[in-house]
């Protein structure tokens, strides 16, 4: 080390730092790390929810049973055929319900409240909110050390509703706020891999070292903040958030692993989002899926975070995508999802449903873009990647038969490499099934998730 | 549950007022379906999803009274150029997480603004950028503080950062931080080290990153605390340090007087002019004009977007620097137009740039300016239903339920149909408390608009337009010939002055604002519908009440 302190940000002097493993001083001492080569491997769990429904006819293969490549690849009028190169790792569910069947005001809303935590929303519009905790939040308490948050992202424009899936608790005001920009979760990952190989770094120790003084001096603050009589639980409440936020982010680091780097990543496109907010532009919906994407297997392979979620679009998702069939009509995805020129009404427009399977069709290359980025750094054996929407259609709004796709055997837990019937059950049985997954190396209790009819897991997820 | 938020966002999204959901500028589905918004249905539609209630200000909300409310990340970059005098924005806030959108009136709102795992990377990350960045090399921690005393240097910047002078146990702590950052290795001087360490903390420290208010239940904010409140919201920036010298001190800013002169000062700044815009544009949701979409409209193209923002802007701005108020909001008629918008007034676009002109005896206020009839027009037509919500929820804050979740579309206008009687007859079985009585009437006063802002005097093969109607407001019905007369109407209406002052407060404290907040109301509306109602006035009476300038609710 020649002692020559850059003096650029963080992110460029730990990217500038080229091969050097910059993350390893933070690596010292670390009891997670063991847990990749225990017998207990720990599960990394990833749920997505897509906006505005799918084309129901032309979605799924027609029956339930077994998937292949070939299978898979030969439904060409199916918009998961896209999928077939993983059809080994996949694992399709329909007759799967929300606990509220159907919309009572605003069905947009009140799928994304339910989709994570199988809970029947309050509230009423737009502003619908959960009843309950989301599932995300539940494996990261179990899973991540001290509990820290699950990485919350989102694609597409904040429009009219905006984050609905990851709730704190249940009740208003207990939405989680969601990272927009893959350029911020990249800019913090980047501080975690290297271009292959480690060292010890003395900046970087350095790094750490004054990192967590500065941590402790903010922390003696706050604390003080807290002790004074004159603030209201609502003000202690805050702080304490403030608090372990400052704590769980140093675990974080803390537990990263050693061989995550940078490969397969589109950094050209990161970098170009570095400023402004192109991320938001409408037609960059899905890039920014596949950034996302692309981050969060990082993440994962750098044991950053073990659960994340991803917001596929606005509620009421005005992407006005760019496939053939829009091309005559020139819709905002929520209009074609409702078959008319309207956010409100609903409509039969057949050249609006054909654009619906397009970029149903579309969003699964997407999807697949990611399936690739997850099995290029080996998570098919230990993880569980979900995708599902916030209604199962859009002309109606239906909670009932809400496609739900599997990647991920979650460490041998579920059977993958088929198409199941869940029986109409609703969706608190798959999160007992999925939660389960993604805990049991840190857990053996049985899990009752959420609200609905039943209890228990769904049997034929199960290996 | 904010219903209001709701269809607020509904109605300025052109979103559908009877859909569930939102709304947005549609029109005619080109397979004959009809596209649009459609009302609580009539009895085989569907219904109302919720109850309405006319002639009552809606003041719902959850106010947390929060003694440390977070800088929002405007704030978070200009206080952040200030404290280190760079000559520029960082910009580092922008790619800051957002707050979560929707759930309340304006995005500064204190429940939205909380520090988690996410938002604290974003600040940690940006603390030691910025750190590096002006301790780069002596010359650039001139910058910064002049001189090359640790304690200096501490006590100096430190008072910049957390608004107030350090106590001595602060300035200690520093100290250490300072000592341990200067002894680390690097070709810097020891005290640019030393600097930096020190820095890294001040801008991550919650003194920092909250604005607090300590006094006592009841008790003024100290000179500090106002200075403080003051500047974040109508400089969006920390005090500088000549605000900081005179904030110090009893009776001072710590009085009504001495608050209203420092506020008045502020609003001849043009970070005010900024800081109103910003209030406007979240209030009438000018971030939807960036997603108008129409299809088959030969008059529209989505470039005429970003000047339908610059316009309202630009009004916006000439109303408040112009010492103007609400009445003018809502009666001048005068706008501005530019070269893609001044043939839909019929005037000949300006030779460059945007002009300020009369457009006609029609165009009376903002609610008849073309980028709010085109925001809420579907393609070519009128979205009646969606104008009306808008003036509900905005302008008069009224109680709407939510709509129904399963709307049918529009019917096709027929032959011999007005657009009105098309939405009457789809509307009819909504009863008396939500379409009939409170949502179409506003709607359709501006009929005469089509769905791009054009006037018209007849429709659909010269059929006589009706847009006269009659609206209960909280003192009683009130009728109206024309969009013209409604805005005449409404200007001298309490309602509406009542409702502008609820938004303006929510906006400078930071919360909801709620019943027992009515006094206030009642005064900020008793100067607004004054001859000189201008927004500085009600600005510097709510400076001078007791729910800004002193502690109010809390523990």
């Amino acid at each position: 080390m020649n002692g020559k302190r850059p003096a650029f940000n963080r992110r460029a002097f730990l990217r500038g730092a080229g091969t050097i493993a910059i993350g390893l001083p933070f690596l010292e001492g670390l009891p997670e790390r063991s847990a990749w080569s225990a017998d207990n491997p720990p599960v990394f769990s990833f749920y997505m929810v897509a906006a505005c429904g799918v084309v129901g006819k032309s979605f799924f293969p027609d029956t339930a049973g077994a998937l292949t490549q070939s299978g898979l690849a030969g439904l060409t009028d199916r918009a998961t055929s896209v999928l077939a190169p993983h059809a080994d790792n996949l694992l399709f569910i329909k007759n799967l319900n929300f606990p509220l069947g159907g919309p009572t005001s605003c069905g947009h809303a009140q799928g994304l409240c339910q989709s994570l935590t199988a809970a029947p929303p309050a509230g009423s519009g737009s502003t619908s909110y959960s009843t309950g905790i989301s599932a995300d939040m539940v494996v990261a308490q179990a899973v991540n050390p001290n509990a820290a948050d699950p990485m919350t992202l989102y694609a597409g424009a904040k429009s009219y509703i905006a984050e609905r899936i990851s709730f704190k608790g249940g009740g208003a005001g207990q939405v989680r706020a969601a990272d927009l920009n893959p350029y911020t979760l990249y800019s913090k990952l980047t501080g975690l891999t290297t271009g292959g190989g480690t060292s010890t770094d003395p900046v970087a120790a350095e790094l750490a070292t004054t990192r967590k003084s500065v941590n402790d001096f903010v922390r003696a603050e706050l604390n003080g903040l807290m002790s004074n009589s004159a603030l209201s639980s609502a003000d202690r409440q805050r702080l304490q958030q403030h608090f372990d936020a400052i704590r769980d982010t140093e675990v974080t680091m803390s537990n990263m692993a050693a061989t995550c780097t940078q490969d397969g990543l589109s950094t050209s496109q990161l970098d170009a989002l570095k400023n402004g907010i192109a991320f938001q532009t409408n037609g960059m919906i899905e890039d920014v899926v596949k950034l996302h994407l692309e981050l969060v297997a990082l993440a994962f392979a750098c044991n950053y975070n073990r659960v994340g979620t991803l917001q596929w679009g606005d509620g009421t998702d005005g992407t006005k995508y760019s496939v053939p069939s829009n091309a005559s009509l020139g819709w905002p995805f929520h209009h074609i999802s409702h078959r008319v020129d309207s956010d409100s009404a609903t409509g039969n427009n057949p050249t609006a449903e054909q654009a619906h399977h397009e970029i149903d069709t579309l969003r699964m290359q997407s999807l697949l873009h990611g399936l690739d980025a997850f099995k290029a750094r080996g998570l098919q054996d230990k993880s569980v990647i979900m995708w599902t929407n916030h209604v199962a259609d859009g002309p109606s709004h239906s909670m009932s038969n809400v496609p739900h796709i599997i990647w991920g055997n979650g460490g041998g837990f579920l059977k993958t490499g088929q198409f199941i019937d869940a029986g109409k059950v609703t969706n608190n049985k798959l999160w007992n099934t999925l939660i389960t997954a993604a805990i049991r190396d840190k857990s053996s209790t049985t899990v009752n998730f959420g609200m609905g009819t039943g209890t228990g897991m769904i049997s034929g997820m199960l290996a | 549950m904010r219903q209001h938020t709701f269809w607020a966002a509904a109605a300025l999204l052109g979103l559908g007022a009877l859909g569930g959901c939102q709304g947005r500028i549609s029109g005619a589905d080109p397979n004959g379906a009809t596209g649009g918004t459609a009302g609580p249905t009539t009895g085989n539609g569907g219904g109302s999803g919720g109850s309405s209630a006319p002639g009552q200000l809606n003041l719902d909300g959850s106010p947390q009274y929060l003694r440390m409310v977070r800088l929002t990340n405007a704030q978070w970059g200009r206080a952040a150029q200030d404290v280190l005098k760079l000559s520029a924005p960082s910009g580092l806030e922008q790619n800051f997480q957002s707050p979560v959108i929707g759930t309340t009136d304006f995005s500064n709102n204190e429940l939205v603004l909380d520090v988690n795992q996410e938002s604290w990377g974003d600040f940690q990350q940006a603390a030691e950028t910025l750190a590096d960045q002006v301790t780069a090399s002596d010359t650039t921690l001139a910058q910064v503080y002049s001189g090359t005393d640790a304690a200096g240097f501490i006590q100096t910047v430190g008072r910049r950062a957390y608004r107030r002078p350090l106590t001595s146990a602060e300035q200690s702590a520093y100290m250490t931080l300072y000592n341990q950052g200067s002894s680390l290795s690097g070709s810097r001087s020891t005290f640019a080290k030393g600097a930096s360490l020190v820095l890294r903390a001040m801008l991550q420290s919650p003194n920092f990153l909250y604005r607090s208010e300590m006094a006592p239940t009841g008790a003024p904010l100290s000179g500090y605390e106002m200075a403080a409140k003051l500047s974040l919201w109508l400089r969006g920036t920390t005090p500088s340090d000549s605000l900081l010298d005179s904030a110090a001190g009893p009776g001072k800013l710590d009085t009504a007087d001495g608050a209203a002169t420092l506020a008045s000062t502020m609003l001849g700044e043009s970070t005010a002019t900024s800081v109103l815009r910003q209030f406007h544009a979240e209030l009438y949701h000018f971030d939807r004009y960036a997603q108008i979409t129409k299809v088959n409209v030969p008059t529209y193209n989505t470039a005429m977007n970003a000047e339908f923002l610059d316009v309202s802007n630009l009004f916006f701005d000439d109303i408040f620097t112009s010492g103007l108020g609400l009445k003018d909001i809502l009666t001048s008629t005068k706008g501005f137009v530019g070269p893609k918008t001044a043939s839909l007034y019929g005037l000949s676009a300006p030779a460059s740039g945007y002009a300020h002109q009369d457009l006609g005896a029609q165009r009376v206020g903002y609610f008849s300016q073309v980028p709010f009839l085109t925001l809420f027009g579907f393609n070519a037509d009128p979205d009646s239903i969606h104008r009306g919500v808008t003036l509900n929820l905005d302008v008069l804050c009224a109680k709407l339920g939510p709509p129904a979740a399963n709307l049918p579309p529009i019917p096709p206008l027929m032959p011999g149909q007005t657009n009105r009687q098309r939405i009457d007859t789809l509307t009819s079985g909504c009863g008396a408390s939500c379409h009939n009585d409170m949502i179409n009437p506003l709607g359709f006063a501006f009929e005469h608009f089509d769905g791009m802002g054009q006037y018209r005097d007849t429709e659909n093969g010269g059929l006589t337009i009706d847009a006269s109607g009659t609206y209960s407001f909280t003192d009683g019905a009130k009728s109206f010939s024309n969009a013209a007369d409604l805005m005449n109407v409404m200007a001298a209406d309490q309602q509406t002055h009542l409702c502008y002052a609820k938004k303006l407060s929510s906006f400078a404290l930071q919360r909801d604002v709620v019943a027992s907040d009515m006094p206030l109301l009642q005064s900020l509306a008793q100067a607004s519908m004054s001859a000189n109602g201008s927004i500085k006035n009600m600005i510097l009476q709510l400076v001078r009440s007791d729910a800004f300038r002193t502690r109010v609710g809390g523990n």
